[in-house]
């Protein structure tokens, strides 16, 4: 009797416990802009994973899934490791790419196998195709931004807390333009200045507006984007400079405050008794700017000038990092170049033929030979042994090893703009992946800021009716890992990788006609092969640049080969796999500017392919497009 | 080492090395298998082939191949068609000779095992050169072997059963043209798994991906295996078939068996 109280305790026990740990994570989400989303762009998502139980080390896995109508349901996932201390919250930021029919999202918790806790999100609700403009503001003061809604499309306004801000440049896709307002005196954590940084390289616009609450904005971490340092504040009464620059005839009147500031690394467009009114910086293919007034505050709020003036603020025609595939990989312009060199392709009839005509031709002898009495059956049944052997192992060796292997190819090539002086570049690589036998592989990228996406034909299945699987599952810790990469028999995949990396390469053309002097410096540990410099339809050949090398060359214009002829493009580029690709490359310089490029032999995102019979294609195919100042 | 000395052993490799009928079948089969091998190679270009998704068929269209040539010759020689005089021997060693019967099959069976063996090696080198081009690997080489082999050697034991059982050559070749093709339709239909010609396409499939395992009692097998296992077990069955038969033919016509001598 006396072990009944202990074994009734026990009982308790065994019914409490699994109800108490798994009640002891529980996981809310924060997608989107403030829980807008646009389709066919990466998406922020902060999970937030609160512990109340004891610590744990645990796997937040993100999984969204698309498609399903009449072609195929596809999904990815994003893991990340994460270490959830004892009566704590965790936020853990993720960017999701959400294609286009993205259908729904699930968050779930897990550790040691057992799920924890877990959150489905409807996407389908969420999904808008206004524009989007983020609002870093303490106040709903940038309602006039919405003014800029179109007959066929809106712009919508979001107020993203500071802390909420992407730490990745990829969760800014689904914006448009970013303002900057005031943070609130909050200080912006690095990673998230370094993605805003990085968005606008991408091609960005990004609006730091003035007033008294400029003093914020190095007090917040954002003073190494702004292209003035702010000196102090000045009081006003209008701002004639402002209507010209916009072309009106009136500008603002009535007492306003403006930033003191002086330009580091801008232009400056309007100014008005020395003092910078509008800064513009070119970063990458983007655009910072900085107003010297707040133009949430009268007399700018209510100033019939201000309508232009956003609209010049918001003029970008930034493309959105996930793409929009109409083709596999075997038919993307990029790889179409590249599988040509080698060519892939199968051992010709012809081999076949020689290879069984050799077989019959050994036979033959020895099926028709007369052979002595004595050793005729033995010698006979040896021999035919012997030559099908031979015939066993050549088979083997000619199909398989010598004529044509198995082995899947990854092919790889990619695009480095760089404009001059910025120090980081933006990479568009894509890696196509093409497999003779099923399998499966891994792609370990050697950084963890990269934004990947996959070309996926959503069609209905082809004759053949393997469907694709164009699921993968991303393993973001220091770096990137692509795993559960499946194949069929002649599979392919298409990995389209976007990211900006420091590259500090500067190239500066002066000089014109009757010569034109070339200064490249490049500031990295790339050797660039091959350079040349492209300018007002000619192409000159520069030659290797080593690595922290700074070369001078001086052309007579007279010796630049016309770019429109085939044989100086594949001159200039080197071979005809680079002369085909540079053919791909869009960007030819405008008139009066000139492009700096080279190839480089590696990937510029590091990348190593895990499973068998993995065979990179080398030299890589890296074309770095330098513009020169 | 008593098998290996086994009359029968000994006369099927007299019969089967020396005969200038059954070496130009050799040069047939490897001729026939090899025109299969080059008319099903791809000749469209490998970026083609990904992009339509219609995948060569050479590996499983020179298995069939194998597969149907060797059914025939298993056919005509375990109906010893190539040597008619062999079937004389057959019935007079039962009748007229005190050789165990259980030797007789034995012998036979194991020649019939050993030289399907060397057969599919004729046709093997084909199966070696259409793997890669099929996006196989080495793997599939055994799987369409032991199919291939098992169902021939089967052919070649019901082609025993009819030496003992019929006389004609005709009725022979009429029984088990009859028989193979009654074999292949039922089982394609009932049970698709036994069928050899859908067990080879079973081994490379489309998508690469394996034909799910059959589920037994004990555990689950390869799709492919239960072919493998069936065509051994009828060619047990029919290997015993033959023997009860020789046995009732010994008993029935062998002189003095009945104390009349």
């Amino acid at each position: 009797m006396a072990s009944l109280p202990l074994i009734s305790f026990l009982f308790f026990l065994a019914a409490t416990l699994p109800a108490q740990s798994a009640s002891s994570v529980r996981c809310d989400t924060l997608l989107g802009w403030n829980g807008v989303i646009r389709e066919g762009r990466f998406t922020p998502l902060l999970v937030s994973v609160e512990n109340s139980g004891t610590k744990l080390q645990a796997v937040v896995r993100v999984e969204v899934t698309w498609g399903g109508l009449r072609g195929f349901v596809a999904q990815r996932s994003f893991t990340r490791q994460a270490f959830l201390p004892g009566g704590a919250t965790r936020r853990i930021p993720f960017v999701v790419p959400l294609a286009r029919g993205a259908r729904s999202l699930r968050v779930a918790v897990a550790a040691d196998g057992a799920e924890l806790a877990r959150q489905e999100v409807d996407l389908r609700s969420l999904a808008t195709t206004d524009r989007l403009v983020a609002g870093i503001s303490s106040e709903l003061s940038l309602d006039m931004v919405s003014a800029l809604s179109g007959p066929n499309e809106a712009v919508r306004l979001v107020y993203p807390r500071v802390d909420d801000l992407p730490e990745s440049w990829a969760g800014y896709d689904a914006v448009d333009m970013v303002v900057v307002h005031d943070t609130a005196f909050q200080q912006l954590r690095s990673a998230q200045v370094a993605a805003l940084e990085r968005w606008v390289v991408t091609g960005g616009s990004l609006v730091f507006t003035g007033g008294t609450d400029a003093l914020q904005h190095a007090g917040a971490g954002l003073g190494r984007l702004l292209p003035v340092e702010v000196t102090g504040l000045r009081e006003r009464d209008d701002l004639p400079s402002l209507s010209a620059f916009l072309g009106l005839r009136r500008g603002p009147r009535g007492r306003m405050i403006i930033a003191a500031s002086r330009v580091t690394t801008g232009v400056v467009l309007s100014s008005q008794e020395g003092l910078p009114i509008v800064v513009q910086r070119r970063l990458g293919r983007g655009t910072i700017w900085f107003t010297a007034f707040d133009p949430t505050l009268a007399p700018l709020d209510s100033w019939e000038g201000s309508l232009a003036l956003w609209q010049r603020l918001a003029e970008n025609d930034r493309q959105p990092v996930l793409g929009v595939f109409t083709a596999g990989a075997v038919d993307d312009p990029w790889m179409k170049t590249l599988l040509g060199y080698p060519s892939l392709s199968f051992p010709s009839s012809l081999a076949v033929l020689a290879f069984v005509g050799g077989y019959l031709v050994l036979l033959a002898p020895l099926l028709a030979a007369r052979f002595s009495r004595r050793f005729r059956t033995r010698l006979r049944a040896v021999l035919l042994l012997c030559v099908v052997a031979a015939a066993g192992c050549a088979g083997w060796l000619l199909f398989n090893r010598e004529l044509f292997r198995p082995d899947a190819r990854a092919l790889d090539a990619a695009r480095v703009d760089v404009v001059s002086g910025d120090g980081l570049a933006r990479v568009t690589e894509k890696i196509g992946l093409f497999a003779v036998r099923a399998g499966t592989a891994e792609l370990s990228l050697g950084t963890a800021d990269v934004a990947v996406d996959e070309a996926i034909h959503m069609g209905v299945p082809t004759r053949g009716g393997s469907a694709p699987n164009p699921g993968f599952a991303v393993d973001i810790g220091q770096e990137t890992v692509l795993g559960g990469l499946s194949f069929g028999r002649f599979g392919s995949r298409l990995l389209v990788l976007n990211a900006v990396i420091s590259m500090p390469l500067e190239a500066s053309v002066s000089g014109g006609e009757p010569s034109l002097t070339l200064t490249v410096s490049n500031g990295s540990a790339r050797l660039m092969r091959r350079c040349f410099l492209l300018r007002a339809g000619r192409g000159y050949l520069v030659g290797d640049v080593a690595p922290f090398e700074t070369v001078t060359r001086t052309f007579a214009t007279v010796d630049g080969l016309f770019m429109s002829a085939p044989e100086a493009r594949l001159r200039i580029a080197g071979d005809a796999r680079r002369a085909l690709f540079l053919d791909q490359s869009e960007g030819e310089p405008g008139k009066g500017s000139s492009l700096f490029a080279g190839w480089m032999d590696d990937p510029v995102i590091p990348l190593v392919l895990a499973g068998a019979g993995w065979v990179p294609d080398r030299p890589a195919l890296t074309l770095v497009v330098v513009e020169a100042r | 080492m008593r098998i290996a000395r086994n009359p029968f052993m000994d006369e099927g490799v007299r019969t089967y090395f020396v005969q200038q009928t059954i070496l130009r079948s050799y040069l047939a089969l490897v001729g026939v298998v090899g025109v299969a091998l080059l008319l099903w190679w791809p000749r469209t270009s490998f970026d083609a082939v990904v992009r339509t998704g219609v995948f060569p068929g050479t590996f499983t269209s020179v298995a069939i191949g194998l597969y149907v040539c060797l059914t025939y010759l298993g056919a005509r020689y375990g109906s010893e068609g190539f040597s008619p005089e062999a079937q004389v021997q057959l019935r007079d060693y039962a009748l007229l000779t005190p050789v165990p019967l259980a030797s007789i099959v034995a012998g036979k069976a194991l020649f019939a095992l050993l030289h399907t063996l060397f057969l599919l090696s004729l046709g093997a080198p084909f199966l070696l050169a259409s793997l890669a081009v099929s996006g196989g690997g080495l793997s599939l080489v055994l799987p369409a072997l032991l199919v291939i082999g098992a169902a021939t050697f089967a052919v070649r034991m019901y082609g025993l059963l009819t030496l003992v059982l019929l006389e004609r050559q005709v009725a022979r070749d009429v029984a088990l043209a009859v028989g193979t093709i009654m074999f292949l339709i039922i089982s394609a239909l009932v049970v698709p798994a036994a069928n050899p010609i859908v067990a080879i396409l079973s081994i490379l499939t489309r998508d690469g991906t394996a034909v799910a395992p059959i589920s037994l009692p004990f555990g689950s097998i390869p799709f492919f295996s239960l072919s493998v296992i069936m065509s051994l077990l009828a060619a047990l069955l029919l290997a015993g078939t033959a023997y009860a038969s020789l046995g009732g033919i010994r008993s029935r016509e062998r002189p003095g068996k009945n104390g009349t001598q």
